[in-house]
């Protein structure tokens, strides 16, 4: 007990000392000037009191350093103090972080909520999609978040983003017309593709092609299952489709083959040609799909486990080359092995079916649906930090917050195949790869990607590539999953379709849609699972009784509610 | 006559005992199985248990989970903070526990429904989070090892357990002679009623122990900013979210793929970990269980005060 | 504070006056052994109680506990209003109905048979054993479950294939799931929950059953009328406070073995507001949730209690 007055004592002395340091030395800041030099405006330190601490333009942002507190969702070890970025950011804008880091999105949101009841609330707040639009809204009401619009002068990298990209700032901005939250925008496209891949050799161990609609799926499939695909002497050790049948690729790449395009199979929203919300879950093409994915399954081409089945099985099952098609991030990590073996696979997309003659590949909306990043309030110094958080959405910013800085965490090496310069992490000694010493050493991973443009990538260069360069080994090789997606994409015939925009919705809509959101998402993977593995169900016959018992969970209410966020969506 | 009856029930005993027999060592086996599982599990590779490969004894043999353990340095502050914790908790809980339930289990207790009615009612109501934290907060209590200590001092169902046993197997005769021989309700606490009732102390002991050595969420909360005097559990579970990162993270987007190839990596480390994680933390809590098992055998001898 | 002698109990206390004051200074001193407890509960859960407000109200951090709207019963009426309550509140009882007939009775018989083991050795190793398992996390149990009820690999259907059973889809089944969640219990908490009785045995008077062994009564028959009598208070009162948390299904291990295929048997009333809290947390719906199930667990044991009294005038007032 006494530790911590004491410890209350100590953080009331220094919060004093801070303050009084920073006045004082906003005060005689004019006078250090000159040794200290450039982009600093004398005037400016000398005259207003208030505005002095921090420059206009130009880095550092203060010249004399101030402390921002911050907690954060994060990877890896959560005392990220130690972090080479936090010294970075010291360095070259003048502010030291403090940041408090949580290991889980449910850590943080429970002392997020405790900060603000007992009025602790750090200057930055980086939820990294911990929280959403709808909690952010109420923050912002409550008082706890900076309206960042109100700076926007200070936000010039901010405002060439949101002028490029315009659904920015449309997500962003809430129903009172304050930007309060970022979110994160990805315009990658090897990002925002459904990544679902073929063996190479099983398919030519069958003697197949890779297949372009739902039928040709299936004669594959057919064929994996009965031949002795891996080639390991035992032709019923084939699982030919490791289905995941838990909201993944694979779901996403089949149901866009039926015409629904969606990142949320178990609540898939249409856009009709008048401007209405359909459903897609109570569509002729889900059902469609449900009878395809319920023929595989009684054949046996779908895992008989898949309700049951975890990752860790999954990533198993390709390693030990028990499955040829299959949904993941790329078969060399479901594997773990080297990136060269990608190679040994092809991607899978754009299939159609009698619903979709069209190849279409549903693309995830690029913007993140949780808040990344809010500013406290009551923060001592909001022209700082909004400058600070400025920072991240210029190209170095964005290249800084994955890699870090040349010459401090990479380097920009000129890639011979691709003819372009790659920003590389470094791999120092006593880290087993340049990701362990990113997430463990070199960065602050989450709180500062707002954007990804692909800058200083190789993915920017793969778009770029020639389909020479695409097709040759040594690029297979070394770009793996991202090659094989490239070149998926660059097929004839393969249009790529944004899926339904996120919507932003009022406080009373958003907690309304929470509860109907939830009892109906239930209900239809419930029902989709019984309708796939239950033999003595039959579709057709229990159609009608699921699409009323979609109504009376309150589909209408529900759709009411979209079509309302969706109709102001587009009235913007 | 006697003899064949006598016989009879010698029979009845048998089969009596040879059924029971059966029941205990199917017992021994269900419940020993998991245990060498997760011992072998901590020894093997990580695949080679998620298929279902390893059954009972280690398969592709690996130190590598117990070193990433032991590589945690903080494993060892945490076991320090831990046994601090279940040493100086237990004996707290103890303290108020015990005391509380012998003047519950007391008659002449004027209000005893009343207050017994109290202790209940926290069973079931209680504030939530954010007041009960503003509520150490204003005790000046967040962040300091002292909360974990007294938080849930006493258990209610703790509370009623020990009553239950102080009314039920301490004759009410014994009361009587000591207050007859002059004691106090001191000292018929202190000199008859707690020497009487080793079995209830260690059980109590023993789970108020376990609770602590168990405990994370509190910890979690309440010692969110205190590193240093987290508990074992909070370490090993910080352990064990790295591995499960990797599969959020995938469908989260936001890492890059090869981030991910490596955070699987890690998960695939996690995974061993997590058997060996409870291999670490239950040794010691099997380790005194025998040791504790010795006052339920020794039994009270009632009978003999009695006489 | 032990040489405190006003307490000397006079013999000649059938005086009225006396007697009173007799009373008052036990009660004194009773009260002082409870002090430590009731000040904890007092100072850290009936301060902070007011929180319970947050079910009848709209709660806003900003707003604080007492600033925020009332809303009367509308978080409850959420819950009753939703699809899903008939559903999860069936599926709820359910689990802890069949928890508490299967979970209650298995540890006693348990701790009567190793009673009678007379092989002290042989005890204590059974004993050690059984208790192991409890300290097993439930994540880790979880994963345990699913692996040996792997259709495919799973001991357990390993066995079954032995007998010449073809496999059981465990948890893709939503018949088998009740039963895969309480025997699991059972099989993780029966050592550790047959320690409270093992200690009640101990308190067994030797001399009644030396006596009871003379007269030629059985084993049986002296673990029925000797030992059980013995374990009834105990067993009564973790009776009723069983009974007293049967809408209390903790959420953790329920959504760990949770798959879509099952979810129809296996969303009870925790894991449905668990899951509502990762879409958007809610302090207002959960806390309301909590109350709801806090009043129908009160009530119920008062109930049992009453009945108790009624029938074993064991209770736990």
């Amino acid at each position: 007990m006494r530790a911590l007055k004491k410890g209350n004592a100590k953080r009331v002395w220094s919060l004093l000392l801070v303050l009084a340091l920073a006045l004082s030395l906003a005060a005689c800041g004019g006078e250090k000037t000159p040794s200290e030099g450039d982009g600093n405006d004398p005037g400016g330190s000398e005259g207003g009191e208030g505005s002095a601490y921090y420059n206009e333009t130009g880095y550092p942002i203060c010249d004399e350093p101030i402390t921002l507190t911050m907690m954060c969702v994060t990877t890896g070890n959560p005392d990220l103090n130690d972090r080479i970025m936090v010294s970075e950011i010291e360095k070259r804008f003048g502010i030291k972080l403090d940041i408090t880091g949580y290991a889980s999105a449910e850590e943080f949101q429970t002392q997020l909520n405790l900060a603000m009841t007992t009025g602790d609330l750090p200057d930055l707040i980086a939820p990294c999609n911990a929280i959403t639009m709808g909690q952010m809204r109420e923050y912002a009401e409550d008082g706890y978040a900076l309206a960042l619009d109100e700076y926007a002068d200070l936000m010039p990298n901010m405002q060439a983003l949101m002028e490029e990209y315009p659904e920015y700032e449309k997500y962003a901005t809430a129903d009172d017309g304050h930007i309060y939250g970022l979110n994160s925008i990805e315009v990658n496209e090897f990002g925002r593709v459904d990544r679902v891949y073929i063996n190479n050799q099983w398919l030519e161990n069958v003697g197949m092609e890779v297949p372009t609609s739902v039928d040709e799926l299936y004669e594959v499939l057919c064929a994996f299952r009965d031949q002795d695909a891996n080639g390991n002497g035992d032709p019923n050790d084939e699982i030919p489709f490791d289905y995941a049948a838990s909201n993944y690729y694979d779901d996403y790449m089949l149901l866009a083959a039926f015409g629904l395009n969606t990142k949320d199979a178990n609540y898939i929203l249409t856009e009709g040609e008048d401007g209405t919300v359909g459903f897609g879950n109570a569509s002729e093409n889900y059902k469609a799909y449900l009878k395809y994915m319920k023929k595989l399954y009684e054949e046996g081409l779908i895992n008989r486990e898949c309700y049951v089945t975890t990752e860790d099985q999954r990533n198993e099952n390709v390693a030990k080359d028990r499955t040829g098609f299959f949904g993941a991030a790329a078969p060399f990590v479901s594997a773990g092995q080297d990136i060269s073996y990608d190679a040994g696979f092809s991607w899978v997309g754009g299939l159609t079916s009698e619903y979709n003659d069209q190849r279409t590949v549903p693309m995830t909306n690029t913007l993140s649906e949780g808040i990344v990043m809010f500013v406290n309030a009551e923060t001592e110094y909001p022209e700082a930090a909004v400058r600070f958080l400025d920072y991240w959405f210029s190209e170095e910013g964005e290249v800084a917050a994955q890699r870090g800085w040349e010459g401090v965490t990479m380097d920009y090496e000129y890639n011979e195949i691709l003819k372009g310069d790659v920003a590389t992490l470094y791999c120092p000694e006593g880290y087993e790869s340049s990701e362990d010493y990113k997430l463990n050493k070199a960065l602050v991973v989450g709180p500062f990607s707002y954007c990804s443009r692909t800058y200083g990538t190789h993915y920017r260069l793969l778009s770029t590539a020639s389909d020479e360069v695409m097709q040759s080994e040594e690029v297979l090789d070394a770009y793996g999953w991202a090659v094989l997606v490239g070149n998926g994409l660059r097929q004839d015939g393969i249009v790529e379709e944004e899926v339904f925009p996120r919507l932003v919705y009022t406080e009373d809509e958003s907690s309304r849609r929470v509860s109907l959101y939830n009892d109906l998402t239930t209900y239809i993977a419930a029902q989709r699972a019984e309708f796939i593995t239950n033999p003595d169900v039959d579709i057709d016959a229990s159609w009608d009784e699921y699409l009323a018992q979609l109504d009376q969970i309150g589909l209408p209410e529900l759709l009411e509610l979209e079509q309302a966020a969706y109709d102001r969506y587009n009235g913007n | 006559m006697k003899t064949r009856k006598r016989n009879f029930w010698f029979n009845g005993d048998k089969v009596f005992m040879g059924i029971s027999y059966v029941a205990l060592a199917l017992v021994f086996v269900l419940t020993l199985y998991p245990m060498i599982f997760v011992l072998s599990a901590s020894f093997s590779d990580p695949g080679a248990v998620s298929s279902g490969e390893m059954v009972l004894f280690p398969k592709e043999f690996t130190l590598e989970g117990y070193r990433y353990i032991l590589k945690y340095n903080e494993i060892w502050l945490g076991y320090a903070n831990t046994i601090f914790y279940t040493l100086v908790g237990t004996f707290i809980n103890l303290a108020v526990t015990l005391p509380a339930a012998y003047a519950l289990s007391r008659k002449e207790l004027v209000g005893r429904n009343l207050i017994l009615f109290l202790f209940m009612f926290t069973m079931y109501f209680s504030g939530g989070l954010i007041p009960s934290y503003l509520n150490a907060n204003s005790f000046g209590l967040v962040n300091t090892r002292t909360f974990v200590l007294i938080n849930g001092a006493v258990s209610v169902y703790n509370l009623i357990v020990a009553r239950t046993f102080f009314s039920s197997t301490i004759p009410e005769q014994l009361h009587e002679a000591a207050r007859i021989d002059g004691a106090d309700m001191f000292k018929d606490f202190f000199k008859i009623v707690l020497p009487l009732s080793k079995p209830v102390i260690v059980v109590l002991a023993l789970y108020y122990g376990v609770g602590h050595w168990n405990e994370y969420f509190t910890s979690m909360i309440y010692l969110a900013k205190r590193r240093e005097a987290w508990p074992l559990q909070l370490f090993l579970k910080e352990i064990l979210i790295q591995g499960q990162f990797a599969e959020s993270a995938l469908m989260a987007g936001g890492l890059s793929t090869e981030e991910i190839a490596y955070l699987f990596k890690q998960a695939d480390t996690a995974n061993m970990v997590k058997y060996g994680v409870i291999v670490v933390s239950v040794v010691p809590m099997l380790a005194i269980y025998p040791w504790l098992q010795k006052y339920f055998a020794q039994g009270v001898m009632l009978g003999a005060v009695k006489e | 504070m032990f040489s405190v002698k006003g307490t000397r109990i006079s013999p000649a206390g059938k005086r009225g006056g006396k007697r009173s004051f007799r009373n008052l200074l036990k009660c004194w001193q009773l009260y002082v052994f409870l002090l430590p407890a009731l000040l904890y509960i007092i100072l850290f859960v009936y301060k902070p109680m007011y929180g319970i407000l947050i079910a009848f109200k709209d709660f806003r951090i900003g707003d604080g506990i007492w600033g925020s709207e009332w809303v009367g019963m509308e978080n409850f009426q959420r819950l009753f209003d939703s699809y899903w309550f008939p559903v999860i509140l069936k599926n709820t009882l359910t689990l802890s109905l069949l928890s508490l007939v299967v979970g209650f009775p298995l540890p006693i018989i348990f701790a009567l048979l190793l009673n009678e083991l007379r092989w002290k050795k042989v005890r204590n190793a059974i004993q050690t054993v059984s208790y192991a398992p409890h300290f097993i996390s439930t994540v880790v149990i979880c994963s345990m479950i699913m692996l040996f009820l792997s259709p495919s690999s799973g001991i357990v259907n390993h066995f079954l294939n032995l007998l010449g059973i073809d496999s059981v889809y465990f948890m893709q089944d939503t018949g088998l799931f009740k039963w895969v969640y309480v025997l699991s219990g059972v099989w993780q908490g029966l050592g550790w929950s047959s320690i409270i009785y093992s200690a009640a045995l101990s308190g067994v008077d030797r001399n009644l059953l030396e006596a009871a062994q003379i007269d030629g009564a059985s084993r049986i028959q002296r673990i029925i009328h000797v030992n059980i009598p013995v374990l009834v208070p105990t067993m009564m009162v973790l009776l009723i406070l069983q009974c007293g948390s049967l809408l209390g299904v903790g959420y953790e291990k329920v959504y760990l073995l949770q798959t879509d295929a099952n979810i129809t048997a296996s969303e009870v009333i925790s894991t449905y507001v668990y899951k509502m809290g990762l879409i958007e947390a809610d302090f207002s719906f959960s806390t309301a949730v909590n109350l709801f199930n806090s009043v129908v667990n009160s009530v119920i044991l008062i109930v049992v209690n009453f009945l108790s009294n009624r029938v074993t005038k064991n209770g736990l007032w």
